[in-house]
C-alpha cells in the first residue's frame, strides 16, 4: 500500500496523526474529543459539537461562516457526536478538495484546518458564552434530535435495546441524554463544559488526504496549548458483565414491520474468532443468517449481525412480520449451535475469510473511512493496520470459532412490536 | 466478437481520462483506469426501472402493461441462478455483490479487492442467464412483501414518494418502486421473462468498470462471454401527463416526533445534455435561494421554522423534473408560503449574486469529490451514459454556467405547480412537545 500512517502524541493527552497518500483528491481534517459517557453530561457535551462547527471567532455569524465554507469550493465543517464503548466522542470535521484542482492557486487545506482549529479552540462568544441565540436554535435541535429518535425504527430499537443490555453502565446512555437534561441546558452551563473538554478529555487530531498538511502540528500545539492541559485518564476498556439471567423486552409502535434485535455477550478474549465469528454468523450475503433466515426460510427481510468489541456484545438485527417472531428467533439460535456444533462448512468458511481481506483493502480507498478506522483501534490501543487485522481473522481454526461461538452468553431479547399487521393510513 | 468502436473520453481540468468501447454484441463498455486504487467497482445496469411499465417492441401493435414493482421483483429473482445463487458464487472469489432498481435503471455490481476477473465473469453470466420457475417467483413474493413494509414505515421516503404520487397524474414516477403487495401477488413468470426480454438486451445495457484493471483482459472476457441477441428496442409510454399537479396537498400520518415535509415544482422534462444542463442549473439555483448562507435560511432558521435538516434537490429523469425543499417543521404550511413567497421575490428582484457565485465554486468542489473513489467513478459513467452524456460534462456545465442561467430557471418555476407532502405524527403531543 502507498498509504502512510503516523499517529503522534503532542503531548497533554493530544495525539495527531496523519493518513497521506498521493492518489486522495480530497483532504479530511478532524478534532475528536473523548470522555466518559455519563447521563449528566451526554446532553451537554452533544451539543458542543454543533455550536462548534457553524461559526468561530473571525466569523460569529452563522450565514457569514457558511458563505466562507461554500466560496472555498464548498469545504463542509460538520459536527460529529458518538459512542464508543463507554465513552462519548464529539468531533468537528471538514473535507476540502485537494490545492492542486483549487482554480486560482488558493491553500484550500491550511484553510480547513486554520477554520476546524478556530473553531474548536476560538469559538463565537458573546458576553463570555455561547452566544444566547445561536445557542437556543441548537438546544431546540437537540430536543428534536431525541424526539425524533423514533423515526428510524432500526437504530430505534438498537438504542432501546442498549439500555437494557448495558443497564448500569456509561454505555446504556444515549449520546443525546434525555428530554430532561437538554432542555435544562444554558449557553452559561454548556460553555462551562466546553472548558472542561477542552482542557481536560483526551484529544485525537486527524489528517487524512493526498497532500502533506505542512505547518499543521505547530497549529494544533499553538491552538490547544498541550503544556497547560491537565493530562486526561487514560481510556479504560471495560467489557460488559454477562447476566445471571437473560432478559426479555419489548415496545408496542403502529408500525408494519417489527423489528427484532438479539444481544449476546461473548467471553472470548480472541478477538480475531470473534471477528470471524461474526462473518460467518451474519455480515454477509452468504452468512448462516442471510441464507438460511432470510433466503431460505424467508423469515425476515433483513437478519444481519454485528459486533460491539469494546463491550464484548454481538447483537442480531432483524426485521420481521409478527407472525415469524417466534420462528425467526429459533432459527437465529440454531444457527448459532450449529456454529457451536463446527457445523461450518470449509467454503462458508473462506467466504466470511475473503470479505474480512477484501474490506480490510478497501479502507485505503476511503481517506474517511481509513480515519475512523485508526481511531477506533488506536483508542483501543491497537495499532495494526486494516491488512494486519485481517491476516489475524484468516489465521483463525475452525477450533477457535467454535469457542468464540460457545463463549456465547443470551443477555436480551428486544421486540418493537407493530400493533397490527394493516399498513399505515393515507389521507 | 470484439470491439467496433473505442472513444477516449478525457477532461484537461480534472486531468482525468476514462475508455468508452463498443462491443459488437451491442454492449457499451466504459473503463476508468484508476491504478494507485486497491478496489475496482463493476456495474452491469440496463435502462429499465419503475417507470417501464407500459411497453411495446417496435413490431407490436399494442402496449403491454405490466404490474407495478415488476421491474425490482426482476432484479431480486436474477439473483438466483440454477445451480448456485450468486451471492454464493461471490463468496468464493470475495467480491461484495449487490444490484439495485431505481426508477428508471436496474444495475447489478460488486466492489473487490482481488480476484476481479472471476468476478467480472459471474456478474456477466448470471446477469444474461435468467431462471425462473413457478416456485422459486413465489418463493421471493414474501421476501419483496417484507421490503415494501419496510419502505411503509420508513417516513423519509413516505414524504418523498408521497410527493411524486401528488405532483404526477399518469406518469409512472408516481407509483412506489418495488410496487404494493397487491401489485406483485400479479407477478408470474411470464411477466418476468417478457421484460427480461424486452429489456435485457445487450443494446440497453452498459457495463461501467473503475479501478485498476487491465483493458484487454476485460475484452477477452466480454468476447467470451456477451451473448450475442437480436437488438431490441422497447419503447415506453409514460402517459398523457398534464402540466398540472395531480394533488397539491398530500398527508400522511405515521410514527414520527415532528412533522417532515417535502416541496416540489412540476417543471416541464428535459432530457440529454439540456437535460443535465436544467438540472444542474435548478441544483444552483435552489441553493441560493436557500442554502445554509442564504437571508431566507437564516431568517426561518432563526425563527425556529425550519432547522438544520432542511435541504434543496432536484429530481428529474424521462419525463419529469420537479425541484424540491424538504426537511422537518412543525408548520410545514408555513414554511410552504415563505418558499413561494421568496421564489417571487427573487423572480422580481433578482437572485443574490455573490451566492450564486460561491455556489458554483463549490458545486465545482463537489464535482471533484465525486472522482475521488472508484464507487462513485464507475456508477458516474454508468448514469451519464443512460442519460445520453459525458462524465465530465457536469464539470464543464457548471464551469459555463452564468448567473443569467440561474435567474432564468427561477422565472421558469411556476409557484402554482406545487406540491406540498407532509408526514404528520400519529399523536399530536410529540408534535407540540416543548
Amino acid at each position: 500500500m502507498s498509504v502512510q500512517y503516523e499517529r503522534k502524541e503532542l503531548g497533554g493527552g493530544i495525539h495527531f496523526s496523519v493518513i497521506l497518500d498521493k492518489r486522495y483528491k480530497t483532504n479530511f481534517f478532524s478534532v475528536r474529543l473523548i470522555t466518559k459517557l455519563s447521563p449528566e453530561t451526554a446532553s451537554a457535551n452533544s451539543i458542543i459539537p454543533s455550536i462548534l462547527s457553524k461559526s468561530c471567532e473571525s466569523h460569529p455569524s452563522q450565514t457569514e461562516f457558511n458563505r466562507m465554507l461554500t466560496a472555498l469550493y464548498g469545504s463542509t465543517v460538520y459536527d460529529g457526536c458518538g459512542k464508543l464503548g463507554d465513552y462519548q466522542t464529539l468531533s468537528v470535521n471538514g473535507t476540502a478538495i485537494g490545492d492542486r484542482y483549487a482554480l486560482e492557486g488558493e491553500n484550500i487545506c491550511g484553510q480547513l484546518i486554520d477554520i476546524i482549529l478556530e473553531c474548536v479552540t476560538r469559538p463565537a462568544l458573546e458576553n463570555g458564552v455561547f452566544p444566547e441565540k445561536e445557542f437556543e436554535l441548537k438546544r431546540r435541535e437537540l430536543i428534536d434530535d431525541i424526539l425524533t429518535e423514533i423515526n428510524d425504527k432500526r437504530s430505534y430499537a438498537f438504542m432501546q435495546t442498549s439500555k437494557i443490555v448495558y443497564k448500569g453502565e456509561p454505555a446504556a446512555n444515549s449520546v443525546n441524554g434525555t428530554l430532561e437534561t437538554a432542555k435544562s441546558l444554558t449557553p452559561k452551563t454548556v460553555y462551562e463544559q466546553y472548558r472542561r473538554l477542552i482542557s481536560e478529555a483526551q484529544i485525537e487530531v486527524i489528517f487524512a488526504g493526498g497532500e502533506y498538511p505542512e505547518g499543521a502540528e505547530e497549529k494544533i500545539i499553538g491552538a490547544f496549548k498541550p503544556a497547560d492541559r491537565k493530562v486526561p485518564s487514560d481510556i479504560i476498556i471495560a467489557p460488559s458483565p454477562v447476566k445471571h439471567q437473560s432478559v426479555s423486552a419489548e415496545d408496542e409502535l403502529d408500525v408494519v414491520q417489527c423489528k427484532m434485535i438479539l444481544a449476546y455477550k461473548f467471553r472470548s478474549e480472541n478477538e480475531p474468532a470473534v471477528r470471524l465469528l461474526n462473518m460467518v454468523l451474519g455480515a454477509t450475503p452468504v452468512s448462516k443468517l442471510f441464507t438460511n433466515v432470510r433466503e431460505k426460510l424467508s423469515l425476515c427481510y433483513y437478519c444481519s449481525s454485528s459486533v460491539n468489541l469494546m463491550k464484548k456484545t454481538l447483537f442480531v438485527d432483524s426485521g420481521v412480520s409478527l407472525d415469524k417472531v417466534e420462528a425467526a428467533k429459533a432459527e437465529i439460535n440454531r444457527q448459532i449451535e450449529e456454529i457451536k456444533a463446527g457445523n461450518v462448512t470449509e467454503s462458508e468458511l473462506s467466504a466470511a475469510k475473503l470479505a474480512i481481506s477484501n474490506s480490510a483493502k478497501a479502507y485505503y480507498d476511503y481517506p474517511k473511512a481509513l480515519a475512523g478506522w485508526y481511531f477506533n483501534n488506536s483508542i483501543r490501543g491497537i495499532s495494526d493496520d486494516p491488512e494486519e487485522i485481517a491476516a489475524k481473522v484468516c489465521a483463525v481454526t475452525m477450533d477457535e470459532l467454535k469457542e468464540a461461538a460457545a463463549s456465547l452468553v443470551p443477555d436480551t431479547e428486544y421486540l418493537l412490536r407493530g400493533l397490527d399487521e394493516s399498513a399505515g393510513d393515507d389521507e | 466478437m470484439s470491439i467496433v468502436n473505442k472513444e477516449i473520453i478525457s477532461n484537461e481540468r480534472c486531468g482525468e481520462q476514462l475508455v468508452k468501447l463498443r462491443h459488437s454484441a451491442g454492449l457499451t463498455i466504459m473503463i476508468w483506469k484508476m491504478p494507485d486504487y486497491s478496489t475496482v467497482h463493476a456495474l452491469f445496469g440496463t435502462k429499465y426501472g419503475s417507470i417501464n411499465n407500459t411497453f411495446k417492441l417496435p413490431e407490436d401493435k399494442d402496449f403491454t402493461v405490466v404490474p407495478n414493482g415488476i421491474a425490482h421483483y426482476l432484479e431480486h429473482k436474477l439473483f438466483e441462478n440454477e445451480d448456485c445463487p450468486v451471492f454464493e458464487q461471490y463468496a468464493k472469489t470475495g467480491a461484495s455483490g449487490n444490484a439495485y432498481t431505481s426508477i428508471d435503471k436496474t444495475c447489478y455490481l460488486f466492489s473487490c479487492s482481488d480476484n476481479f476477473y472471476e468476478s467480472l465473469e459471474i456478474l456477466l453470466s448470471f446477469v444474461q442467464d435468467p431462471y425462473f420457475t413457478d416456485e422459486n417467483v413465489e418463493k421471493e413474493r414474501g421476501i419483496i412483501a417484507q421490503e415494501i413494509k419496510m419502505y411503509e414505515d420508513n417516513p423519509d421516503w413516505r414524504v418523498f414518494s408521497n410527493m411524486l404520487s401528488g405532483m404526477y397524474h399518469t406518469h409512472p414516477v408516481k407509483i412506489d418502486i418495488p410496487g404494493t403487495v397487491e401489485s406483485i401477488g400479479e407477478i408470474t413468470k411470464e411477466l418476468l421473462y417478457q421484460c427480461y426480454n424486452a429489456f435485457y438486451n445487450l443494446d440497453n445495457m452498459v457495463l461501467s468498470i473503475a479501478g485498476n484493471v487491465d483493458e484487454d483482459r476485460i475484452i477477452e472476457i466480454c468476447d467470451r462471454l456477451l451473448k450475442d441477441g437480436r437488438p431490441v428496442s422497447p419503447i415506453c409510454s409514460f402517459g398523457d401527463e398534464p402540466d398540472t399537479v395531480a394533488q397539491p396537498e398530500v398527508r400522511q400520518k405515521l410514527e414520527v416526533a415532528v412533522p417532515m415535509f417535502n416541496i416540489g415544482f412540476k417543471l416541464p422534462p428535459v432530457s440529454g445534455l439540456e437535460g443535465l444542463r436544467a438540472d444542474i442549473t435548478a441544483k444552483i439555483t435552489l441553493a441560493v435561494l436557500a442554502y445554509e448562507g442564504s437571508s431566507f435560511y437564516r431568517r426561518y432558521y432563526d425563527e425556529g421554522l425550519i432547522n438544520s435538516t432542511f435541504y434543496t434537490d432536484v429530481f428529474s429523469g424521462d419525463g419529469f423534473f420537479c425541484p424540491y425543499f424538504g426537511g422537518e417543521s412543525r408548520e410545514p404550511h408555513r414554511v410552504f408560503s415563505a418558499i413561494i413567497e421568496e421564489i417571487e421575490r427573487c423572480k422580481a428582484e433578482g437572485l443574490d449574486r455573490e451566492s450564486f457565485n460561491a455556489l458554483k465554486k463549490s458545486l465545482y468542489g463537489s464535482a471533484i469529490r465525486e472522482l475521488d473513489n472508484v464507487e462513485a467513478a464507475a456508477t458516474l459513467m454508468l448514469n451519464s451514459h443512460m442519460d445520453g452524456v459525458s462524465p465530465f460534462d457536469q464539470m464543464e456545465i457548471i464551469a459555463d454556467m452564468t448567473y443569467e442561467d440561474a435567474q432564468k430557471m427561477l422565472c421558469s418555476i411556476d409557484t402554482s405547480k406545487a406540491v406540498l407532502s407532509i408526514i404528520e405524527p400519529k399523536s399530536e403531543e410529540e408534535a407540540s412537545d416543548e
